[in-house]
């Protein structure tokens, strides 16, 4: 071309200048780099068809990945070896049976295993619930999330209460003086002897409150939770006697501050958003699915 | 373009590469941790501390020490908790057990584990202590490790010598490391009492393969010193 011979280097460099030239090759530069991205992320993009297996996958099965990270695992599951420490056989053992799995459950799927097996269903349910409680799983809240909601939620968050109760039966007639030696000072034992007692053993030694509440029923429990140290509760009329709640040892519940409770709230703040999501992705589910459902069904 | 090119050679090398090999090849190995660091700072630090230093309030363990709860600390082992998380409702999650919360009415769910009570729970600590060599009564840690060993079921988990186990996650008792809390009495009775499960994310929907294993190789280069491999 004529022009070509009158263009001097510092006409290229010059961008004050209109270059046809740099135009051209600045275009066609502009055009291969254009075609490169489009042909990488052609033949990159997720299910694209291809005869190269990527490098984080061993095999490819109708385009399945089997991945190469499963694959150790199933190397050292099996075998107990790492990859370096494995034989061609077991490395050749182990891929085949990945690829045999593979191409059952790509069958599976063509027959539609999930519509007749009551099994595959309920995995199949299971596995979508498990998807969906993991996404929560990797946002980790704030500390100002976690706060806020432990301020909610703070009565949840105490330890256990511990208490140290004894059960005592006396005649019917004497346990009202027995309860007066108890609140006396007098040891029980002495008193129990004194009075023609015993001890009923509902309880033992230290217990915290829920093991008290078991053993004593609700009734007695609440009798002997709201007394104190050294505490006689009023005689209680049973068919085998006058009990007396004698408590030794009473610690109720203290409320924990938020750094003591924090991984406890971290795992109520977790299952929380996990049942938001659970009921968020279920009432997706159904708003966009088409249900039509029998008259006779119909309320 | 050039540079973009290298890097997707180099990842797909380090892909191909036996995980465990990498850290012997120093180039590949420096190319991924390079890549791993902001990725940890990114993804991991808020948990484990921006130097993987850990927390024991949290429960997040302490990447620089050869203590390692899950697998022997190799690429492979650090690789799989990244990808699948801990107790991260991921069907390929680490998820084979928990510690149970001992003082409370049903704490082994449909194992029919029973409840301790405040002294069963002080004479387990007095045993642990002794297992340590740290000061106990003797008494106390003669019925614990009744208790251990039979009702309370620890053995389980833990094995008969306190060591632990690492292919389920249960740590090692005997070794002074704690994975929640200083150690004091206080801080092991409020494991025993109300249990543990700690969580560590599934990152195979958020990372890319390339990401995951540069991670893994960044976590692998904080631990000081490991022990010998694990078996083979």
């Amino acid at each position: 071309m004529a022009f070509q011979s009158s263009i001097t280097a510092s006409e290229w460099r010059d961008i004050q200048k209109v270059s046809p030239q740099r135009s051209l090759v600045l275009m066609a530069l502009g055009a291969v780099v254009g075609l490169g991205v489009a042909g990488y992320a052609l033949f990159t993009a997720k299910g694209t068809s291809t005869l190269v297996v990527p490098p984080e996958d061993v095999a490819l099965v109708n385009q399945q990945p089997i991945s190469r990270s499963d694959f150790l695992i199933q190397l050292q599951t099996l075998f107990g070896v790492d990859l370096a420490h494995s034989t061609v056989a077991e490395r050749q053992k182990v891929l085949n049976d990945m690829i045999r799995e593979e191409l059952f459950v790509q069958r599976g799927k063509e027959l539609d295993v999930a519509g007749i097996d009551p099994d595959v269903r309920t995995a199949m349910v299971n596995a979508v619930e498990q998807e969906i409680a993991a996404d929560a799983m990797t946002t980790q809240p704030s500390d100002d999330k976690l706060r806020a909601f432990y301020q909610a939620h703070q009565d949840r968050y105490a330890s256990e209460g511990t208490i140290t109760v004894r059960d005592l039966v006396f005649p019917k007639d004497r346990a009202t003086e027995a309860a007066n030696a108890l609140k006396a000072g007098a040891p029980a034992d002495a008193v129990l002897a004194r009075f023609d007692g015993h001890d009923s053993r509902r309880t033992k030694d230290k217990e915290f409150y829920f093991a008290a509440k078991i053993h004593l029923g609700d009734r007695d429990f609440a009798i002997a939770r709201a007394l104190p140290n050294g505490g006689v509760s009023a005689p209680l009329r049973e068919s085998d006697g006058s009990h007396l709640l004698y408590v030794l040892n009473n610690k109720p519940p203290v409320p924990m501050d938020f750094a003591q409770a924090r991984q406890q709230v971290l795992t109520d703040y977790r299952d929380n958003a996990i049942s938001r999501l659970r009921s968020g992705d279920e009432a997706f589910f159904r708003k966009r699915a088409n249900i039509l459902i029998a008259q006779d069904l119909k309320r | 373009m050039a540079l973009f090119v290298r890097d997707k050679a180099v990842e797909a090398r380090l892909l191909r590469a036996d995980p465990d090999a990498i850290a012997a090849d120093a180039g590949l190995n420096r190319f991924a941790i390079r890549r791993g660091a902001p990725i940890f700072r990114a993804r991991c630090a808020s948990c484990h501390g921006d130097h993987g230093e850990g927390d024991p309030n949290r429960g997040a363990p302490d990447l620089t020490d050869q203590d390692w709860l899950y697998g022997a600390g190799e690429v492979s082992d650090i690789e799989r908790v990244v990808d699948y998380g801990i107790r991260a409702h991921n069907p390929k999650s680490w998820n084979l057990a928990v510690m149970p919360a001992l003082a409370t009415p049903n704490p082994g769910g449909e194992k029919g584990l029973q409840p301790l009570s405040p002294g069963d729970i002080d004479d387990v600590i007095d045993f642990l202590m002794q297992v340590e060599n740290r000061p106990h009564d003797a008494a106390g840690a003669a019925r614990g490790g009744v208790i251990y060993s039979t009702r309370g079921a620890c053995y389980d988990c833990h094995g008969a010598d306190a060591g632990g186990d690492a292919a389920i996650g249960a740590p090692n008792l005997t070794d002074r490391i704690w994975l929640y809390g200083d150690g004091s009495r206080a801080a092991i009775f409020q494991s025993i009492a109300h249990g543990r499960q700690g969580v560590c994310p599934a990152w195979i929907k958020t990372l890319s393969p390339a990401q995951i294993r540069e991670v893994a190789l960044y976590v692998h280069s904080l631990s000081k010193g490991r022990a010998t491999a694990k078996g083979r």
